[in-house]
């Protein structure tokens, strides 16, 4: 298993949950976050301003559709303003992907084995 | 080292935090998040009908009954109704995401506390990740390894 945290703008967001939903991969946690990016935050005049809002999309998939899930939020998170990112200001996002040994949900936690021993 | 996610609902959080005190884990961060699982896609649920609840519903959602029985007519929902999201059909419930970083061996007390304080046996309890972790450095001492845990 693997655990994409895709950190994308918060225009973005509903997208990249259409396409997830139709390509069936449909659970997901969603955190709220502010982040500068590689820009450091947008300068308006003399004012600096880091403090970008961005959601957090934290999705476990299966080994063989990770390949899938992160090219469908890859296509769906640039179809926002384009205006914007064009210009060089304000990137689209970033996606990590890091390992996940277990998963199990609480209430039947039983049903995937794994480290739990009862 | 590995890194616990659990992801439990907002009325277990005192009940995990005293489990997880009783057992000598103290100081664990608890996220505001929304969330929903494999399968509460679209508008199966009666959250569903009322589209996203996001983070600024959910003070309206103390002390009301969180089930997924299909609604009945005439019933007030909670939910807000001004969410910009309402539209949208995604489900996205309320949930508080705990982290925790821990030594190896303590991995199965934590989550056995983690699933006694929290199952209660209704659906939507919420879900367990474990994650490799390679490093963990405090701020302050800056030492590596396994001291830092402690």
């Amino acid at each position: 298993m693997k655990m994409i945290w895709a950190m994308i703008r918060p225009e973005s967001v509903q997208p990249v949950i259409t396409e997830l939903d139709n390509a069936g991969i449909c659970g997901m946690t969603r955190i709220n976050g502010t982040g500068p990016g590689r820009d450091w935050g947008i300068t308006p005049g003399n004012i600096q301003n880091p403090e970008i809002p961005k959601e957090i999309l934290m999705i476990v998939v299966p080994d063989a559709e990770v390949a899938k899930a992160v090219m469908l939020i890859r296509a769906a998170a640039k179809t926002g303003p384009k205006n914007i990112a064009e210009e060089g200001t304000i990137d689209y996002g970033n996606i990590f992907v890091t390992y996940v040994e277990e998963s199990f949900p609480i209430r039947t936690p039983g049903k995937t084995g794994g480290i739990l021993k009862t | 080292m590995k890194q616990i996610l659990a992801i439990i609902r907002d009325e277990q959080v005192g009940q995990t935090t005293t489990a997880l005190a009783k057992i000598g884990i103290r100081g664990i961060p608890f996220l505001y998040v929304t969330g929903r699982g494999g399968r509460q896609k679209g508008t199966d649920s009666v959250w569903g009908q009322r589209g996203a609840l996001n983070r600024d519903c959910r003070m309206q959602l103390k002390g009301k009954e969180r089930s997924h029985r299909p609604a009945v007519p005439g019933e007030e929902l909670p939910g807000d109704l001004s969410s910009p999201e309402k539209e949208s059909g995604y489900c996205f419930l309320p949930r508080r995401m705990l982290m925790i970083i821990a030594d190896d061996n303590d991995v199965e007390v934590i989550v056995q506390a983690i699933l006694g304080a929290s199952n209660t046996g209704d659906q939507g309890k919420g879900r367990i990740f474990i994650c490799p972790i390679i490093s963990a450095i405090p701020i302050s001492s800056g030492e590596t390894g396994e001291k830092s845990l402690s």
